[in-house]
């Protein structure tokens, strides 16, 4: 059988890195694993990160996932499946010009 | 003496040929923009469209490099072709008073579309429009000392709205560096872009954190 554990790499850009740091890092996995549950773990290591993503548990109007460079919104949303070797990107992209 | 004499090594003769036989629309002649029109002066374009409805106001000279005091209440698109002509004498340049809404058409003689707006409900017309009409978009965004450049090709995925999709409003913070970094890059991307230099950021998005000086590049997935 496949083994599927491995690392899934988060980065936290925009405005994020404010509160965030360091700002990117690895989790490992047993087994693939659903957005939602990706920001319950990153959750016990950012105090408050879920609040400022999520909003009557749906993401929060401005802040955009890209799970290994596609946004979720066009995936399955929180349900989308996080496998070992993903790469998450969590940024709320600057409005201004 | 020819004013592009110290970019010779970085630009071919040709290369300077196609930007002189370009013409790029800038959307939103603000922080972004101010710095990507005189970018462009300056490096060469043969001509530009700068669209904003907006007048200058005393909070923009923290950043908004072509307008000074005594610009306070003009258009900032009159203002701003007047200044980049004071830099060449030789760009053609239109300044139209105008907002990014559905019934905006873009021009056909425009090669390419810089998005320097500040609100994404435009942006997100805007990058219909390009893909529609066929031209080239390179955008960027600021929040903060935090902000996003990418550029997008018609007819390529990804586009623009499978990128930016959940973006929201808001009124951040703005200030020179940010600005200039930003809108340096944009400046250059356009002429990577008109030029067919491969290193650019179609299919890519460069996430800028000038607090801890970190540049990323992210690859988009089609």
């Amino acid at each position: 059988m496949e083994k599927r554990e491995g690392n899934i790499k988060f980065k936290l850009f925009g405005t994020l890195r404010l509160n965030y740091r360091p700002s990117e890092g690895e989790i490992f996995i047993a087994e693939p694993i659903t957005l939602a549950q990706l920001l319950k773990e990153l959750a016990k290591k950012y105090a408050g990160i879920q609040e400022k993503l999520l909003e009557e548990e749906k993401l929060r109007p401005g802040v955009v996932i890209l799970v290994n460079g596609k946004n979720v919104l066009h995936l399955q949303g929180l349900n989308t499946e996080i496998e070992p070797g993903d790469t998450v990107v969590i940024f709320p992209p600057g409005a201004g010009g | 003496m020819n004013i592009f004499e110290r970019q010779k090594a970085i630009f071919s003769h040709e290369d300077m040929a196609r930007l002189r036989a370009s013409t790029v629309m800038i959307a939103g002649v603000g922080g972004l923009g101010t710095v990507v029109a005189e970018g462009l002066v300056r490096l060469g374009i043969g001509g530009l469209i700068l669209v904003d409805d907006d007048r200058v106001s005393p909070t923009d000279l923290n950043r908004q490099i072509l307008y000074t005091a005594k610009d306070i209440g003009e258009f900032k698109t009159k203002v701003a072709r007047e200044r980049l002509l004071a830099i060449r004498d030789d760009v053609w340049i239109e300044a139209w008073v105008q907002r990014i809404e559905k019934k905006f058409d873009i021009p056909n003689k425009v090669n390419g579309v810089v998005d320097a707006l500040d609100n994404w409900d435009s942006r997100f017309i805007l990058a219909d429009m390009c893909e529609a009409k066929g031209k080239f978009l390179v955008h960027a965004g600021l929040s903060g000392a935090f902000g996003q450049v990418a550029s997008f090709l018609p007819n390529r995925p990804p586009k623009f709205r499978d990128v930016f999709a959940g973006a929201a409003p808001e009124e951040p913070a703005a200030f020179f560096s940010i600005c200039a970094v930003l809108g340096g890059v944009q400046a250059f991307e356009v002429v990577k872009i008109i030029c067919g230099r491969k290193d650019n950021l179609v299919g890519k998005l460069l996430l800028v954190d000038l607090i801890t000086y970190h540049f990323e590049v992210i690859s988009l997935a089609k």
